[in-house]
């Protein structure tokens, strides 16, 4: 049972015994010390009815992007990281949170706080690879500084080492892993591509989206080409990016949006908009497939590649718009062709999912072999509205698509949700979110047993 | 009993009493009521005469510094035409009427475009007295393409019925990003001409001119130059300037700059690249912002005002005071044969916004000042003069937020300027503060 919380709650009871009982409400007040009124337990810091499932407040900023928001799996718990921004005070940088299975919330670590951006241009974008539970590998990508004579973008991996749980406060180690920051072309000031990591085994690939000017032809032609950086499992660089046509007939201003390593292949996703895929075998011809508007990819084999088609936009078709009508589960099949081009690609629909918005995007963890083969597959969504009252998590038919609802997140808020960030860990399931408020961004978690 | 008394001991109180109310004490009441010696202005009561200060009609997120447009308006005066892009549920241009005393009515939406992209425009003044307003836009989630729009709005929004007529539409391959570029735009003799950059094909200026024929307007002509190495297709923002009798010229880029030349036929000529900002053209003379010395200790520019010949050769120069770090001047404008330059200040706190005169022969000469009332920093400045009024618009910082600011001042040239013939200064009656228009916010990263 809780302790009566100081002199706020004796007026409480002056009162209640004055007027008789005073109605608290379900979620009274915060509880920075642990105390509170009787008959409430101190829950993730907020007073609520013992039990209340109260989700757990990793951080507050002024503002953040939803793609900042990211989840790294651990041996036990998860790491959350995120950007704050040069204009923000306290300035630019890479931090992160650990976040045990009973929800406790470590101290806010400087993963990487020396990168200088430029506060009148597009924020950086960062991605973060785990290579064990204290070693990362973060690259970052950003606008060119001011009174650079150069407008290419600027792109950099650091290596960082956390600091073993339980000693957050101490802070981790970063060094940049390259010498110098690599100069990439492209074709507006805004037009930098996310950057993305991706474990390969021995080694580590990241890829970027640059864009350029094409004058081999005859006639100048704008192009956006996948660049492929091969790393050594410390970051440092092993050599020139290969570089892979990859936008033809589409938007060049993108980024990578995700990537998948499967077998003796890679799978590179592109765009959120109007997204493609590039198919790079070790050995062998890239393949160019354009996917649905929208389409989410989730997962891969060697020669396929799974996404989620989003259900549709209504109103004025915004991202914050309202979703309506079932998703699909689909699926892109790549086989060698016949003639000119190296593959031809088949894509199908799997089966009906329920209503899924494609922002945020949702969570999606492929749980691969159980003993009575394939393990449904988790998906997590707020469902038709951005700012739905709980998250639904559904377990999936990663074959045919059909899904149930297997539990729900009750958020406790009205905020639009930002972005939606999920992992399996230990028999747990945690989902991370952020909750994007008139004046504030706050990240949020619930810890629940796994599905 | 008490209840009969409460009138009269009211009127006691009121007659006894005569409370300062101060300039600017409250809100108007219905029907824009205030108390005896007050006026309604912008739904604040304003003591008669006060001197109050510019007025801040607008807060938002953001208004780009390319996109805030002065045009003279019937019947005296001054409308300003700004585009806000950024503001959560706001998204659209926006006129606010200003009187050569400075009182700035509430901003009115001429023109929403919803929340999806910001939408770039380039606002004239047609010879019907409608708004020509070129925009740039992004495709929605469905399309392929963006579209330059040029449409004919009526002026004093919120006019029953009125509606937008598109005057011209054209197409060009969407090749991403988060903003269109700027978009120029001219009016005269008839027509409008608009420059904008195609980035496909490497990258393109094109000026178009558009004319009315009876009832429809068609394109007269159009020329395209490809960018020069160094201007990204992306971010071609464009300028427009009257630099002569039926020529123009157009400056496209951002960070750095290059300029063409439209001649009276509709030709464009290659681009050059000259040193600095170019802020305006005089024939084939440019009006250049030059950077000096940074100050960390101020976060503040040394600069000066240069003008150079067609081949680049400099034809004088006139310093220029201090621009702050953050803050972007984006062009002049004209006025005789001459242009308004703002903002200018010598104290990098500008505790005012000067405005400055440059032509072709006569140096940088400061013809106007309107005092600030906040110590917030700048972005961007805009002036306009009609009538022995300059008329300000500048935009500062203000935490997560932007700021808009309006002003007037008389213009005073200095005794044997070339301009002060012209200039016929009306009795001074500085701006005066009005209510703040308060559109929805959301905290979003500077764009």
């Amino acid at each position: 049972m809780s302790r009566p919380a100081g002199a706020a709650t004796i007026a409480l009871a002056l009162l209640a015994g004055a007027c008789g009982a005073p109605e608290y409400g379900e979620l009274p007040a915060r509880c920075a010390d642990g105390r509170c009124p009787e008959g409430f337990a101190c829950i993730h810091g907020v007073c609520a009815a013992p039990g209340t499932a109260v989700p757990i407040t990793v951080a507050r900023v002024h503002y953040l992007r939803g793609l900042d928001l990211k989840l790294i799996p651990q041996s036990s718990g998860v790491l959350v990281t995120w950007q704050t921004y040069a204009y923000s005070p306290g300035g630019e940088a890479f931090v992160g949170a650990r976040v045990t299975p009973d929800g406790a919330v470590s101290p806010t670590m400087g993963l990487v706080t020396s990168f200088v951006a430029n506060e009148g241009t597009v924020e950086p974008y960062y991605d973060v690879l785990a290579l064990s539970d204290q070693d990362l590998l973060l690259s970052v990508s950003a606008s060119p500084l001011p009174g650079d004579a150069s407008p290419s973008a600027r792109l950099l991996t650091y290596r960082v080492r956390l600091p073993p749980k339980g000693q957050e406060a101490a802070g981790p180690r970063f060094e940049a892993a390259w010498s110098g920051e690599a100069r990439l072309e492209t074709v507006g000031y805004g037009a930098v591509s996310r950057p993305k990591l991706l474990a390969r085994g021995d080694r580590v690939e990241l890829g970027y989206v640059r864009s350029r000017t094409d004058t081999s032809g005859a006639a100048p032609k704008i192009v956006g080409e996948l660049a492929v950086f091969p790393l050594d499992l410390d970051g440092a660089r092993r050599g020139e990016p290969a570089i892979y046509p990859a936008r033809d007939g589409l938007t060049v201003a993108v980024g990578v949006l995700s990537a998948f390593a499967r077998g003796g292949a890679a799978w590179w996703v592109l765009d959120d908009v109007r997204p493609s895929a590039l198919l790079l075998p070790d050995a062998g011809d890239a393949g160019v497939v354009p996917l649905e508007r929208l389409a989410v990819a989730i997962d891969a084999g060697p020669s396929s590649l799974f996404y989620v088609d989003p259900s549709a936009r209504t109103g004025d078709k915004l991202p914050t718009d309202p979703v309506s009508g079932d998703a699909w589960l689909r699926r892109v099949d790549a086989s060698p062709a016949q003639g000119g081009a190296a593959w031809s690609f088949d894509d199908a629909a799997l089966g009906g999912l329920p209503t899924v918005r494609d922002a945020p995007r949702p969570a999606w963890i492929a749980r691969g072999q159980g003993n009575d083969g394939d393990r449904p597959a988790l998906l997590v969504t707020p469902g038709a509205d951005v700012d739905a009252p709980a998250l639904s998590v559904y377990t999936v038919d990663p074959a045919g698509g059909g899904a149930a609802l297997a539990t729900r997140i009750e958020r406790l808020s009205s905020a639009p949700v930002g972005a939606i960030e999920a992992a399996v860990v230990g028999g747990k399931l945690y989902v991370a979110w952020l909750d994007v408020a008139e004046d504030a961004s706050m990240i949020r978690m619930a810890v629940v047993p796994e599905p | 009993m008490l209840r009969a008394l409460l009138p009269g001991i009211a009127a006691a109180l009121w007659l006894g009493c005569s409370p300062e109310l101060g300039d600017v004490p409250f809100s108007c009441g219905a029907e824009q009521a205030c108390p005896e010696g007050y006026a309604c202005q912008s739904t604040v009561c304003v003591r008669e005469g006060a001197d109050v200060g510019p007025a801040r009609p607008a807060r938002v997120t953001w208004i780009n510094a390319g996109e805030m447009h002065w045009l003279e308006r019937p019947g005296g005066g001054a409308a300003l035409v700004v585009n806000d892009g950024f503001t959560a549920g706001a998204h659209g241009l926006y006129e606010i009427a200003v009187s050569p005393e400075g009182v700035a009515d509430p901003p009115r939406r001429l023109l929403g475009y919803g929340d999806a992209f910001p939408v770039s425009s380039s606002v004239v003044a047609l010879d019907d007295g409608r708004y020509g307003i070129a925009t740039l836009r992004f495709p929605d989630v469905d399309g392929d393409d963006m579209t330059l729009e040029v449409l004919a709005v009526q002026r004093q929004a919120g006019a029953a019925g009125a509606g937008v007529e598109t005057l011209y539409k054209a197409q060009e391959p969407y090749l991403g990003g988060t903003e269109p570029p700027y978009v120029g735009a001219v009016a005269g003799q008839g027509g409008i001409d608009v420059a904008w950059t195609r980035p496909s094909e490497g990258g393109r200026v094109e000026v178009v001119r558009i004319e009315r024929q009876g009832s429809v307007w068609t394109k007269k002509r159009s020329s395209v130059q490809p960018l020069p190495e160094g201007i990204l297709p992306l971010s071609g923002d464009c300028a427009l300037w009257r630099s002569g009798e039926g020529e123009l010229t157009v400056r496209v880029g951002f960070e750095s700059f290059a300029v063409a030349r439209v001649d009276a036929a509709g030709a464009l000529s290659p681009f050059t690249l000259p040193e600095g900002v170019p802020l305006y053209a005089f024939g084939g003379d440019l009006l250049r912002l030059e950077y000096g010395d940074y100050s960390a200790a101020t976060s503040s520019y040394a600069v000066r005002y240069a003008l150079s010949g067609p081949g680049g050769e400099e034809l004088g120069a006139d310093p220029g005071g201090l621009l702050q770090e953050g803050t972007e001047p984006y062009t002049a404008t004209p006025f005789q044969d001459g242009a308004l330059i703002a903002p200018i200040s010598d104290d990098p706190s500008f505790p005012a916004i000067e405005i400055g005169w440059r032509s072709a022969s006569q140096g940088l000469a400061r013809v106007a000042r309107v005092a600030r009332t906040s110590g917030d920093d700048l972005y961007s400045a805009r002036a306009f003069a009609a009538d022995g009024k300059v008329y300000v618009a500048w935009t500062e910082f203000h935490e997560s937020s932007m700021d808009l600011w309006v002003g007037t001042a008389d213009l005073v040239f200095p005794p044997g300027a070339r301009g002060a013939a012209a200039a016929e200064p009306r009795p001074s009656s500085r701006g005066r503060r009005v209510m703040t228009w308060d559109a929805p916010q959301r905290s979003w990263g500077r764009p």
